[in-house]
């Protein structure tokens, strides 16, 4: 971040409840603190939720723990349940306060989405590897100990990896690192040296799930292929390859001696196999959604399961000793037998928003959920307007429809699940939309324009403690003076396109901490328009305006009136123009021949000027309330010479 | 450059390029269909609006005197006027079958006394040849390669006279209909509902030559073109003096039709041949396509205004009605336009199903489709969700690299099926993840043309010619999606065995000299339009392959090349026959200089294994 060329800063917001109890998209990754009783929910939402795992129906929910601005994709509990490690397609690694549920320190190594983590439970060290093909090796007491002051952390990178890293594993002591990665090999280090030890051949996709045994002889694989194979370190070889699901193996979990296996995948199925005698498996359980991670329960008689849907559920294992059981497994557990059918416990998830419609006015969001419940969203606020439940989505987009045209000044993403808002990467994007105020409902004053992007800014920044934030009589001035968002909003500045350099809340930026990394990250056009309160630019739009063919008149007027006006103002008052400076001119009086009475402008002060005049375009007679730039889009059709007629209804 | 691109300036042939290319740069354009999200929405443009299609135009030079390879060659070439039988010895079983027929023995030199050409190849045996219009050998290279691909002048027989046909019958319906005192556009608009006023402009005025497009008017002097070289070839066979040798023709009618059609080969300059090729494909499928909707309303015409059954234009049955040819055209549409949505499912959309024996004897059947046309798939996964979408489109040649590795067992196949990742700052927006994710993405076909040619791509980047030697196999195995995922040791289902080569010498792309070889095979291939009654019989049918098509059809006595089964070395006026052996070290010898012959467009014909 030293280099004088500094990408483009984004400004982006999730509009969303104050507290979201439940995950909005998949759960990536699941850990289970069986002393605290307490169960780690990494969401694709972009929140790490915590959860009771005692008996009883009560409400699960202890707390979220919220930083990440996208998909968390793994998490390790470490320290004995002290520290909770996370990694983010954000890119970065977060080390938190697990009781607490706060954000220590963020790690921003990766270059490019963070996929996988594994962890040494007895050197407490952990690995990080992601897409930028890099792994890391981390010690957890320095990561810990990191302050704001002291926050240099030293690591050592194991390379030689070709491809992007979507699994890792390491054992208990720490003596051995698998990577799996879309180069179809295992990659095997010693992380006490960081020297490659071997590389295992045999997959025929992407590996996405790895354990080894604790005493890092073995390794077992799940791989996109379909397959999982059970590996020899020591001898260096697949020892056996098991074929129980019949799509992608995405999760496995072993036992603590290695005897069987747990695992699930695209298939939706949790197996339990049986690793010296792949033919006794059982399916434990079908899930809705394709498996993405499994987690045992403290006695390990029964898996937490997540997947791409966010329900969290908890399945009843059978007991091992029934698997090799001869008579058993062949009478009751065949594919067809499914051992489960209903969940001990059940976590419920909400539904993540995988639809949505910009409406006209550029202000409004229509979106729709996975359970099919249709919401309207203010983004110019900030927040959700309406819930409209289960209703026909198509039918209440067109409902809305309004012929108006405002340009886009910002991009919706349901990354998370939630509606999350990037307003422009410069101004020209961001400040693009004028609208009268009135219009916008804003204020009964008529002449009032306004910009979204400009009134939004100074919103999202309201409390920031900038010290240009005076105005003339040097009083403090805060935000606009039409309306204030959430403050519970997350507030997200990044690089366009990428990573993610700061995240607040909107009520937090009074703070001076908070103040002083505003001070480093917000870009200047927006401080300008968001504290400093400078308008921005008008947009311009340039046009002919021609008498119409109906009303020639006898004297010359042919050549092209250009004309250049706020691409907002109405046709009213396009109009207003032509009655002042071309009809009301005595010239055309004068000329005029039906009306040659010499009637002069007695009475025409009274008249309002769409009676006077009326203005078309494409021959269509224009309603003197819409604005520009709505005829040219809408009628005219058109960027270039957007051309308007008049003709002259009263003298 | 001083070329034009066919795309840009192509007048009448609306039909866009199909044309392929498989190298990197191509692959950037395909990825980036997914646009990470901006405020100004960037129109997506065309993966294969390609510009590679401009870089690798070479354009061909008048002289032929620095070309050392030809040179060296055609010093080789024996006189023309010597027995073809000397071909023979020399050609290898595995290239004799060039159809699937039952008679391939008799295909081969060896077991000539059987056959009934016997008298014909004991004669020598006369081969037409094109003069140089000056800056023509572009045309001359593309009109030799036709000539001898098979089926093709057949093909292109039957297209041209069911256009004459269909104009006959649609002449005397206006005859007929004014009589009755009422117009044929007239006729036509009644109870019509699909007609476009320029099928009524062209029904109205299809009695008359001037009123035809300049499309037909291309097709029918491309025809002509061959019909007027066969002609010359069986006078020279009849006359008396065993060595008469027919006089170069000049292919001027054709070029200048072309040039209505396509300004692009206006004036004398150098062009691309691979661009005339799709020119001229492009063009004969415009015919067909017009002949189609042609004798559709024909039939319409009869239909709503009862002026009689239609006589079938199909002389064996008399069943398929032209009412059914509208019927499956329109099928084969839909087909087409499924085939091209972008499908979510993991299921693909079949590909168009070969088309029925009866469809091909109807007028107006795309036998460049179904001859030249493949079908690539593009299959994209998430490697998130992993869940695949598929595009399917129809590609018609196929532009491989020439690589700097060293050639595998099967050179083509590697180049043309790719698979790439998506990633870094190339990421894949995935519909269903909602967001930027890696992604796998693969080429594959999965149905492969009768006809493949295969474009080697030399001028890529610089003006410089990649001169590189490319192994061209005789032989090679099938790479479509059946053949591709066969096990190693079994036999593929298909295989390719080349029929032609045009040959680029120059050394830059901004000249140069065209030469084809084509393989003059004689076609064991029946007609399907075969008058006769035993056609229904399938012992018959086999009977008559063996015959091939002089009984069967008109177009064998028109245009069809007799010829032995040799390799014909064609340079403008020069034609000259070569053996196989001859041949494949030609195509063997890594070029010495820079402006040596090197192949440029391959022409391959399917053939199906067992």
């Amino acid at each position: 971040m030293g280099t004088t060329m500094r990408k483009k800063t984004q400004v982006s917001f999730v509009i969303r409840d104050e507290e979201e109890r439940r995950h909005k998209n998949g759960v990536s990754s699941l850990q289970l603190d069986p002393i605290a009783g307490r169960l780690y929910s990494a969401g694709r939402d972009g929140i790490i939720r915590v959860w009771h795992t005692g008996t009883g129906s009560q409400d699960r929910y202890v707390q979220s723990m919220e930083h990440h601005t996208d998909w968390v994709n793994d998490i390790v509990l470490c320290c004995g349940g002290k520290n909770l490690i996370s990694a983010s397609s954000d890119t970065t690694v977060k080390v938190w306060n697990a009781p607490k549920g706060f954000c220590m320190s963020t790690l921003r190594t990766h270059k490019d989405y963070v996929r996988t983590l594994a962890y040494a439970k007895d050197k407490e060290q952990v690995a990080s590897a992601g897409l930028d093909r890099a792994i890391f090796l981390w010690d957890v007491n320095t990561l810990t100990a990191l302050t704001a002051s002291n926050n240099t952390v030293t690591t050592s990178s194991l390379v030689g990896n070709k491809e992007s890293i979507y699994s890792l594993a390491m054992n208990p002591p720490g003596t051995i690192l698998v990577s799996g990665s879309t180069e179809k090999v295992l990659r095997v280090w010693d992380p006490r040296n960081c020297s490659r030890l071997m590389k295992l051949k045999g997959h025929a996709d992407n590996v996405k799930a790895l354990v080894i045994s604790r005493d890092g002889t073995q390794c077992v694989s799940g791989s996109s292929d379909g397959t999982i194979k059970l590996w020899s370190l020591s001898q260096q070889r697949c020892v056996s390859t098991i074929r129980v699901h019949s799509e992608a193996v995405w999760a496995i979990l072993a036992t603590d001696n290695f005897s069987h296996i747990i695992s699930g995948g695209r298939d939706r199925l949790v197996i339990i196999t049986e690793l010296r005698n792949p033919d006794n498996f059982m399916i434990v359980c079908e899930e809705t959604a394709p498996i993405l991670k499994l987690c045992f329960t403290a006695d390990q008689q029964a898996v937490w399961v997540s997947t791409s849907e966010s329900d969290v559920r908890c399945w009843k294992l059978p007991p091992l000793s029934s698997l090799s059981s001869e008579a058993y497994s062949t009478t009751n557990y065949n594919t067809n037998n499914v051992y489960q059918t209903q969940p001990m416990y059940n976590i419920p998830g909400g539904p993540a928003i995988k639809h949505y419609t910009v409406l006209n006015d550029k202000r409004h969001v229509l979106t729709k959920d996975t359970a099919s419940n249709v919401a309207l969203y203010d983004v110019l606020k900030a927040s959700k307007l309406e819930d409209l439940g289960q209703v026909d989505y198509e039918e209440e987009v067109k409902k809305r429809f309004k012929m108006v045209y405002v340009p886009n000044w910002f991009n919706v993403d349901l990354k998370t699940g939630m509606l999350t808002i990037h307003l422009g990467q410069d101004e020209t994007d961001c400040l693009s939309a004028w609208v009268s105020a009135k219009e916008a409902g804003l204020t009964t004053e008529n002449d009032q324009k306004v910009n979204f992007g400009a009134l939004l800014l100074q919103a999202l920044l309201e409390h920031w403690n900038h010290p240009n934030r005076v105005n003339e009589a040097g009083q403090k001035v805060v935000g606009n003076s039409f309306f204030s968002v959430p403050v519970h909003t997350p507030l997200i500045f990044s690089e366009v396109g990428g990573r993610t350099l700061y995240r607040l809340q909107v009520g937090d930026a009074g703070g001076e901490t908070e103040g002083n990394l505003l001070g480093e990250t917000v870009p200047s056009w927006v401080v300008d328009v968001a504290v400093e309160m400078s308008a921005p630019k008008l947009n311009k739009l340039p046009f002919y305006l021609l008498p119409h063919s109906t009303c020639q008149s006898k004297q010359d007027r042919q050549k092209k009136d250009r004309l250049v006006a706020n691409d907002f103002i109405q046709c009213r008052k396009v109009a207003e123009h032509v009655v002042e400076k071309i009809v009301g001119g005595g010239d055309v009086n004068g000329a005029s021949a039906g009306s040659g009475k010499g009637s002069a402008n007695d009475d025409s002060g009274n008249d309002a000027p769409e009676e006077r005049v009326e203005l078309l375009c494409c021959d269509q007679v224009l309603d003197p309330n819409m604005d520009l730039r709505t005829v040219r889009h809408f009628i005219w059709k058109s960027n270039v010479e957007f051309t308007l007629h008049y003709r002259v209804l009263k003298q | 450059m001083p070329v034009n691109s066919v795309s840009e300036t192509k007048k009448g042939v609306e039909r866009t390029r199909l044309t392929l290319s498989l190298n990197r740069n191509n692959a950037t354009h395909l990825n980036n269909e997914n646009q990470r999200p901006s405020y100004k929405p960037k129109e997506n443009s065309d993966p294969h609006k390609s510009s590679d299609n401009k870089e690798n135009k070479p354009l061909k030079r008048p002289f032929k005197s620095v070309f050392a390879n030809t040179l060296s060659a055609a010093k080789k070439l024996k006189p023309l006027s010597e027995p073809s039988t000397s071909a023979v010895k020399v050609s290898k079983p595995e290239l004799v079958i060039l159809e699937p027929s039952p008679s391939s023995a008799m295909l081969n030199g060896h077991h000539q006394s059987d056959s009934q050409y016997g008298a014909s190849v004991q004669r020598k045996t006369p081969v037409a040849t094109l003069s140089n219009l000056g800056n023509t050998c572009f045309l001359n290279s593309v009109l030799y390669t036709l000539r001898y691909a098979p089926r093709f002048l057949h093909n292109l027989h039957h297209l041209v006279s069911d256009l004459a046909s269909v104009e006959q019958k649609l002449g005397s319906i206006r005859l007929k209909s004014s009589s009755l005192g009422r117009s044929a556009a007239g006729l036509a608009s009644s109870g019509t509902r699909s007609w476009s006023s320029k099928d009524l402009l062209s029904l109205g005025q299809s009695d008359n030559s001037s009123g035809k497009s300049k499309i037909q008017i291309a097709t029918e002097k491309l025809h002509e073109t061959y019909s007027n070289l066969k002609a010359a070839e069986n006078k020279c066979m009849n006359s008396n003096n065993a060595d008469a040798c027919p006089e170069p023709y000049a292919a001027d009618a054709f070029l200048a039709a072309l040039r209505d059609v396509n300004s692009t080969f206006e004036g004398n300059r150098q062009q691309d041949a691979h661009e005339l090729l799709v020119c001229i494909l492009d063009n004969i499928r415009e015919t067909c396509r017009a002949l189609a909707n042609r004798a559709a309303n024909l039939h319409h015409h009869h239909d709503s205004n009862g002026i009689g059954k239609q006589p079938s234009l199909d002389g064996d049955s008399g069943k398929p009605t032209l009412g059914n040819l509208r019927k499956s055209w329109k099928k084969r549409k839909e087909v087409k336009t499924t085939e091209k949505r972008s499908s979510p499912t993991e299921e693909r959309a079949p590909s168009p199903p070969e088309p029925e024996k009866d469809e091909r004897s109807k007028p107006g059947w795309d036998f460049v489709a179904e001859d030249f046309e493949g079908t690539m798939v593009v299959r994209t996964m998430c490697l998130e969700c992993e869940a695949v979408t598929e595009k399917a489109q129809a590609v018609c040649e196929l532009c491989v690299p020439v690589c700097d590795d060293e050639p595998a067992a099967e050179p083509f196949r590697a180049a043309c099926l790719s698979t790439e990742y998506l990633r870094d700052q190339n990421k894949y927006w995935c519909e269903r993840c909602l967001r930027y994710n890696e992604a796998r993405r693969s080429v594959a076909y999965s149905r492969l043309p009768r006809l493949l040619v295969l474009q080697l791509k030399r001028f890529s980047g610089g003006m410089e010619k990649i001169t590189r030697h490319a192994p061209t196999p005789m032989l090679m195995p099938c790479f479509c999606e059946t053949c591709a995922a066969r096990e190693p040791d079994q036999q593929p289902a298909h295989r390719y065995i080349l029929w032609a080569v045009i040959m680029h010498l120059g050394q830059s792309l901004s000249g140069g000299h065209y030469v084809s070889y084509a393989r003059a095979a004689p076609c064991g291939f029946r007609c399907a339009r075969a008058t006769d009654a035993a056609s229904s019989s399938g012992f018959m049918r086999a009977l008559f392959s063996r015959r091939a098509t002089p009984a069967a059809c008109a177009a064998a006595d028109c245009c069809v090349p007799r010829a032995s089964d040799t390799w014909l070395a064609c340079d403008d006026d020069l034609v000259k026959p070569i053996s196989a052996d001859e041949f494949e070290d030609l195509l063997s010898a890594e070029p010495k200089m820079r402006s040596a012959a090197t192949p440029y467009l391959l022409f391959y014909v399917k053939n199906e294994v067992g």
